[in-house]
């Protein structure tokens, strides 16, 4: 499991703000040192946090990539992808 | 309450009047120690070492310096004394908490002190319980630590006029797929059975699952469980309700 590596990316990014610099210039170099597995690594460049939800990634850390307008994402374009989870 | 939400609402607001109402309370038993119930929200804690019951041993903490909360800089001073005997206290009592000492302060702590102390002259000693990411201690484990902690507080050799505050939620989904809903039921229930001081109720019906099932922060709750185990019974003089979680007070006798 590598859920760990997906929640560590999504807290720097709000901790630390050289390594979010990095994410908006180099998405690939600013990775490239965490042990992400590939699906990961391909859904957290794509902004597909659905994927990253399910495999368990936690929210309340998921939410910085749209908070902070990384991997094509915004507040609202994260709003709707995650609530298209919604069970209803 | 989201920090910037409640700067711009200002004190005038609904929650302005909430806050005000606790620290009418507060001012009038003249607190000079503030024990601290929190769920640290990934600010001193991360998966690489998440305890479920920490308590802060430092002279003074700042904060916050969560990047995407607007609010004033604050310095805090922390009972270090009082925190570092009540680790030693804790541990006797077979509670093996972790000790943290170095540390700052999050929202859910200055917010509430933004409004109740906003001089800071109170100081603090912050327990902090993991209530935003599973595995949750259990609720009663969470009431038995309020236990504990007030029997230290009542053996404590100061003259220290103690408060125990406590924050949280009890319905709040942040970044989930049920962002912006809120467990009505949930919200009732709990606030049912804290106005009517059931709290051995309420404990029983805060499994793990019903908390994270009204929304993925809402194990905040367990800060409001360890209240009222050091309160140790009676109930509130008031319990107000906003959306998801609720402002309160109780007076409880001298032990």
């Amino acid at each position: 499991m590598s859920t760990y590596a997906v929640n560590k990316v999504c807290h720097l990014v709000e901790r630390d703000s050289a390594f979010r610099e990095r994410m908006r210039r180099d998405v690939d170099a600013a990775l490239a040192g965490f042990k992400l597995e590939a699906e990961e690594l391909q859904a957290l460049k794509a902004g597909d946090v659905v994927t990253l939800f399910r495999r368990g990634a936690h929210p309340f850390l998921l939410q910085n990539l749209g908070r902070y307008r990384l991997v094509g994402l915004d507040r609202e374009s994260y709003r709707q992808r995650i609530t298209s989870l919604a069970d209803d | 309450m989201h920090p910037q939400q409640v700067l711009e609402e200002g004190p005038g607001s609904e929650t302005g009047a909430l806050y005000a109402k606790v620290a009418r309370e507060l001012e009038a038993v003249a607190a000079d120690l503030i024990v601290f119930f929190d769920s640290d929200h990934f600010v001193n804690f991360f998966f690489d070492n998440m305890p479920a019951f920490c308590i802060g041993i430092v002279d003074q903490a700042e904060g916050t310096d969560e990047d995407r909360v607007q609010m004033p800089w604050y310095t805090v001073r922390v009972h270090e004394a009082f925190a570092r005997a009540l680790l030693g206290f804790a541990l006797e009592r077979e509670f093996d908490v972790a000790s943290k000492e170095e540390m700052s302060l999050d929202h859910s702590i200055l917010v509430p002190l933004h409004f109740l102390t906003p001089r800071m002259h109170v100081p603090i000693v912050p327990v902090y319980i993991r209530g935003l990411a599973a595995p949750l201690p259990l609720a009663r484990r969470c009431l038995a630590l309020g236990r504990m902690v007030r029997e230290f507080i009542d053996r404590w050799p100061g003259s220290e006029r103690v408060a125990v505050l406590a924050s949280g939620s009890f319905s709040l989904e942040v970044g989930g797929p049920r962002m912006g809903r809120t467990d009505h039921d949930w919200q009732a229930t709990v606030v049912e059975l804290l106005r009517a001081d059931r709290i051995d109720e309420l404990v029983r019906h805060a499994t793990t699952d019903r908390m994270l099932s009204a929304g993925n922060v809402s194990g905040e709750l367990l800060n409001w469980i360890a209240l009222a185990g050091a309160l140790g019974g009676g109930k509130p003089l008031f319990v107000e309700q906003q959306t998801g979680h609720a402002y309160a007070v109780w007076r409880p006798e001298q032990g």
